[in-house]
């Protein structure tokens, strides 16, 4: 049906259609309906990285960071909260390790959990914990630290479910149909 | 239309809902990169009745901007009270153990304060006015000077058009497949975290399986009516910079550069 094997490739009709789906997924899991607490009202848990790892994963690292950061801006800016260009430089540096690793490659439990721990290190803490910085105007090590707590409980989940997601049956068959 | 594609939008008529839409965002970044320069009372003043202008000229009711706050009053409670505790320049106003409070530690985590209620007025002044199908828009229209790097411009642009087309059905199916789930035993709200985010897996995998078959039949009627790629397309909307636009935007230069002069 479709062939996207080229990193920079200009995906068909049914490519743009299966991408334009996936980003409204992302955008559904990405909104505060598909958001969990881990402590309510203060810790929040989203699922649109499934999303972005599935597009990493079929379309490669332009398309899962393009994406990304549309859907970062686009919820940021309907949900009210403070737009800051440097989270959706995150968003898109996120999309993009995701493809660069997984991208032409079969997902692992090394692969995926060599990506996420680039994702939470580089990106979550010390990117994220840069903009919070800048934005609020605190000091580094104090977000920091309860930034790394936050992230010790999201990574194992985020590392398991993209695991059991990969190895879903249906999930294979569906990269596959997308080979042919 | 559903609760997301809805987002906070209050349909109206006043000078800010007809703006175009990529301008407010612009003017939304702007706004935000500009008070980061604000020091001072008269500079931060100025911020003030920029902000408090753009709220009145939005003729929204103020409650929906206080409501606006409400979700990130723990970020900015916890900001403040940093700033009082971590800020040990200037006079000492009290201490306690190892925490000392200090009136420069007052003073910044005050001008923190209204940096952030302002900055939330701002961002909600664009959500109340603006159609999430307009921002949409907006997105796409600031993306275009991307095309000189070769960037897939038309291409990210029908992507988004549909995504947006397909979010109320994917979000129906979500519903329906909730719905299933729960009726077979599925208790979606017990047990801890992981247990949780667990249950969430049979919910995607139908959803994905659903947002494929859409998108094959989509796929095939865009093939059967000619599409190619990289053509440019026409919209149903055309949102074009107006007066209000221009001068909004001189407003605007304006006070950034008495911003600049003022700051301390």
């Amino acid at each position: 049906m479709h062939t996207q094997k080229k990193v920079f490739a200009q995906p068909n009709a049914s490519g743009i259609a299966i991408l334009g789906l996936l980003t409204a997924i992302r955008l559904i899991l990405g909104s505060s309906l598909f958001t969990f607490y881990l402590v309510p009202n203060k810790i929040q848990f989203s699922f649109a990285f499934i999303a972005t790892f599935l597009i990493a994963m079929w379309f490669g690292p332009f398309w899962a960071g393009a994406i990304a950061g549309f859907a970062d801006i686009f919820l940021t800016l309907i949900s009210g909260q403070i737009y800051f260009p440097g989270f959706t430089l995150s968003a898109v540096l996120g999309g993009v390790i995701f493809g660069l690793f997984f991208f032409n490659h079969k997902p692992t439990l090394k692969t995926i959990i060599i990506s996420q721990v680039i994702v939470v290190v580089v990106i979550n803490l010390i990117l994220n914990t840069t903009w919070v910085v800048i934005l609020n105007h605190v000091p580094f090590e104090v977000i920091f630290l309860s930034r790394f707590i936050k992230e010790i409980f999201t990574v194992v989940i985020q590392i398991i479910i993209m695991y059991l997601i990969s190895k879903n049956q249906t999930i294979i068959s569906l990269g596959n149909r997308l080979r042919k | 239309m559903n609760k997301l594609l809805l987002g906070r939008y209050i349909p109206g008529n006043s000078i800010v809902h007809r703006m175009d839409p990529a301008s407010k965002i612009l003017l939304s970044i702007f706004f935000v990169f500009i008070i980061f320069f604000a020091n001072n009372l008269v500079t931060y003043g100025l911020m003030t009745l920029l902000a408090l202008v753009s709220v009145v000229a939005s003729r929204t009711s103020l409650r929906f901007f206080i409501r606006g706050i409400r979700p990130l009053l723990w970020v900015i409670i916890f900001t403040v009270i940093i700033q009082i505790l971590f800020d040990n320049t200037g006079h000492q106003l009290f201490k306690f153990y190892f925490l000392t409070v200090t009136d420069n530690g007052l003073k910044t985590a005050g001008f923190i304060f209204i940096r952030f209620l302002l900055i939330i007025f701002f961002s909600t002044v664009l959500t109340l006015t603006t159609d999430p199908l307009a921002i949409a828009s907006g997105i796409e229209k600031l993306l275009m000077p991307l095309k000189k790097i070769k960037f897939p411009v038309y291409t990210m642009s029908l992507m988004i058009s549909i995504s947006l087309r397909f979010v109320p059905t994917l979000m129906d199916e979500t519903e329906t497949i909730i719905k299933a789930q729960s009726s077979r035993g599925v208790k979606f709200k017990e047990g801890n975290i992981l247990a949780r985010s667990k249950k969430m897996i049979p919910i995607l995998i139908p959803l994905f399986i659903s947002s494929f078959k859409h998108a094959e039949g989509l796929g095939r009627a865009m093939e059967a009516r000619g599409y190619k790629d990289g053509d440019n397309r026409s919209q149903y909307h055309v949102y074009k910079a107006s007066k209000i636009d221009f001068c909004t935007w001189a407003v605007f230069i304006i006070s950034g550069i008495l911003i600049f002069v003022l700051r301390g």
